[in-house]
């Protein structure tokens, strides 16, 4: 037992570094103390507006940990950790113990910072955050590992459910967190079970393969061949980048699997995605939702920008400093990399833009519209040249080298990462509650961002900074 | 001694990571069409070394250039250097034949796509050409990184333990190739048979300093009878002395 426990504390340790441990205590101890205090005094809270975060992460983590998810293997685990006489099954089940630990942790140190505003008594809160850090574990080591395909589907299911009780729909996992704690905890008993017996199941058969990278199954040449005739310089870097968009992410959890993926996708495959997905979404709201239209719009923007920022953003772990900047100068590198982001970035938000004008002119009605929506194609694109900016000078992004392992431990400066997409959240929501406000907010980050990009100096400095931390 | 005719020159370069001082302050200069190994064992700072004289970094002191211009802020050195860094990784996301492409593209070559078919049938990359990147064996990742350090013949090249992964027959083809090309060379390895294969001037490192510095026959010369020469190195490496 002791033997294991030193197992356990050696695998959290390799997968979260100490700062990060110490700032998730902090916020756990101030969620339990706070949370203590407030009940005990009796203060009630009037505002519904920490709820709608609590339960928008709470979505988030959902969505995220199924679709990029499954157990996490580093590549210290595979050049150490695999290598040592441990019995596997032991190891696995540790593993998953582990994981448990860190994503509970950042789970309750995400949500349990509103934990205080949530009106639940102790006794639901401990029940319905630990049945829902169980859920969102289990199912990540059980969706992670289906096809790419079916783990979107899914992914988008949960998102839905994730984010219904904000529309009154109480039978939710995260209904927890807008004040239906017994139906939550009524719908989280059985799905949680549910997902424990798969994962379990799937644990149970993992075999020695688990061990060493297989690629089973995907193909060994891309489909389409680029060629980059007639584009030459920073040409080929807009023709290369506009058309085609990098996702990068784990996929694959246990079993065959297990890697850190890097594709290629088409952008008019992810436009005509997007264009159906904006149709459906225009056709419901107009339909079934029209009295909630502005909120449902809210929502909507929120989480295809959230999805759109993550795997924009993520695709700096793909450069290759050694190839591109000792081909052209660091900082135009950097610099046109950014723009051509912000433009795909514009491209792909078109369809969604488009469906909230039509609902805004069919439902009109007099206040805020859906409409106003439009802000994003200022805000996106320059959040994204601003990020990405942040994203390289602090290297807040770990650069992918190999397939199939996880760069490094869990970081604080990782948190910040989020950062970016928080500020486009708040001019989604100003956007909602007033269009000149949208309008001058997303103004001002577009003045930031434009500022940005005309002073290659900082992204020289960003280039440098990037080898510094290990980028090659 | 005009400077602007060495290849390489560094005059008193000290490199640091946050606290950590990498490079204590290290001189030598490699001339126009030299062969140098920089030897050293791992952590001795050759990694670093190469990356300044790449202008992937910037020296916190002391000054580096190649054939005279600064490489950290001259653009000129692009077209000059070749660089192929420790355990290279080309473009997961692109095919062999797209990397190299999208690569001489980007560096302004004209005939990007000719010039990625010329240098795929030199390394024997062409039964890959459509490969994902992600799907080839370590030895065919190396080969594609080295021809795309060279797609644009550089003048300078510099090769971080170029011949890691690779068996035995490519190693002796790369070797080859690599010797027919007549440019100047450094190569970092922390194996002295290496050394020998590609270079005939040896710089030796430890620790962030230069130990040693000398040709290669006059390092063979030093070795007593029948001693091997990396016992040589280890003596001159352990002695930390300062030629
Ligand atoms: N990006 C980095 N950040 C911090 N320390 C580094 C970094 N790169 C190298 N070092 C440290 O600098 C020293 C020299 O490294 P390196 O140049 O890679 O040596 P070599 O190539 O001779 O093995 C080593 O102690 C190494 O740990
Ligand atoms: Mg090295």
């Amino acid at each position: 037992m002791v033997k294991w426990f030193k197992l356990l504390k050696f695998i959290i340790k390799t997968r979260i570094s100490p700062g990060m441990l110490a700032i998730l205590l902090i916020i756990i101890i101030y969620a339990i103390f706070t949370g203590i205090g407030m009940s005990s005094s009796g203060i009630k809270i009037n505002t519904k507006v920490p709820q709608y975060y609590a339960v928008i992460y709470a979505t988030f983590f959902l969505v995220f940990s199924s679709f990029s998810g499954g157990l996490a293997i580093l590549k210290s685990d595979r050049d150490y950790l695999f290598l040592l006489p441990i019995n596997k099954r032991q190891l696995i089940v540790t593993l998953f113990i582990a994981q448990i630990i860190i994503l509970g942790s950042s789970i309750i140190a995400f949500l349990g910072f509103y934990l205080p505003f949530l009106g639940l008594n102790a006794w639901e809160a401990v029940t319905s955050f630990a049945l829902f850090i169980l859920f969102v574990t289990s199912l990540s080591t059980y969706v992670g590992d289906l096809p790419t395909g079916r783990k979107a589907i899914i992914s988008a299911f949960l998102g839905a459910w994730g984010i219904s009780p904000l529309l009154s729909f109480p039978y939710s996992p995260t209904a927890i967190f807008f004040g239906y704690p017994l139906s939550g905890i009524f719908i989280l008993v059985p799905s949680t079970a549910v997902t424990m017996i798969f994962s379990n199941k799937k644990i149970a058969n993992i075999g020695i393969e688990y061990f060493k990278t297989v690629n089973k199954g995907s193909s060994v040449g891309f489909k389409g061949n680029i060629s980059f005739a007639g584009h030459k310089g920073i040409k080929a870097l807009y023709y290369f980048n506009i058309n085609y968009l990098t996702i990068a992410g784990r996929s694959g959890g246990i079993g065959y699997n297990v890697r850190y993926f890097s594709g290629r996708v088409k952008i008019t495959k992810i436009l005509l995605a997007i264009s159906i997905v904006s149709a459906v979404y225009a056709f419901i709201t107009i339909k079934y939702l029209s009295t909630n239209a502005n909120l449902v719009s809210l929502l909507t923007s929120i989480f295809v920008v959230s999805f759109i920022y993550s795997f924009m953003q993520t695709s700096i772990a793909n450069e290759r400093p050694w190839l591109a900047f000792t081909s052209i100068d660091p900082g135009s590198f950097l610099i046109h990399l950014s723009i051509s982001k912000a433009i795909s970035s514009i491209i792909i938000l078109l369809p969604l833009v488009i469906s909230d004008a039509i609902i805004g002119l069919v439902v009109s009605r007099a206040g805020p519209s859906p409409i106003s929506q439009v802000t994003l194609l200022i805000a996106m694109p320059s959040i994204l040249i601003i990020s990405n900016y942040v994203a390289t000078r602090y290297s807040l992004i770990p650069q992918i080298r190999e397939e199939g392992v996880l760069p490094g431990q869990m970081r604080i400066k990782q948190f910040f990462f989020a950062i970016p997409m928080y500020i486009i959240f708040a001019v989604i929501g100003i956007s909602a509650f007033s269009f000149f406000g949208g309008l001058v907010s997303s103004g001002i980050l577009c003045l930031i961002a434009v500022i940005m990009l005309t002073n290659k100096r900082i992204w020289r400095k960003a280039a440098y900074s990037m080898i510094d931390h290990g980028y090659v | 001694m005009k400077t602007s005719e060495d290849a390489v020159s560094l005059s008193d370069v000290v490199k640091l990571y946050g606290n950590f001082v990498a490079l204590k302050g290290i001189s030598f200069r490699i001339p126009d069409g030299g062969k140098y190994a920089l030897l050293g064992p791992n952590g001795a700072g050759k990694s670093t070394t190469l990356k300044l004289i790449a202008g992937l970094l910037k020296p916190d002191k002391g000054i580096v250039r190649v054939y005279g211009y600064d490489p950290a802020n001259d653009l000129e050195t692009k077209k000059i250097i070749g660089y192929l860094p420790e355990d290279a990784t080309p473009y997961r996301n692109l095919s062999v034949r797209e990397n190299l492409e999208y690569i001489a593209a980007l560096r302004g070559i004209e005939n990007a796509a000719d010039r990625a078919l010329e240098i795929m049938d030199a390394l024997k990359l062409r039964d890959y050409e459509r490969a994902k990147v992600a799907k080839l064996s370590r030895g065919n990742i190396q080969k594609l990184a080295l021809a795309l350090a060279i797609i644009h013949r550089p003048r300078l090249l510099l090769l971080d333990e170029p011949l890691n992964y690779l068996d035995i027959p490519t190693q002796e083809e790369v070797i080859s190739m690599l010797s027919k090309i007549g440019n100047s060379m450094l190569v970092s390895t922390h194996i002295m048979a290496v050394a020998g294969r590609l270079t005939d001037n040896i710089i030796m490192i430890s620790r962030g300093t230069l130990i040693w510095q000398g040709t290669f026959a006059k390092l063979k010369g030093m070795s007593s009878e029948g001693e091997p020469i990396e016992k040589v190195v280890a003596r001159l490496m352990t002695d930390g002395q300062v030629v």
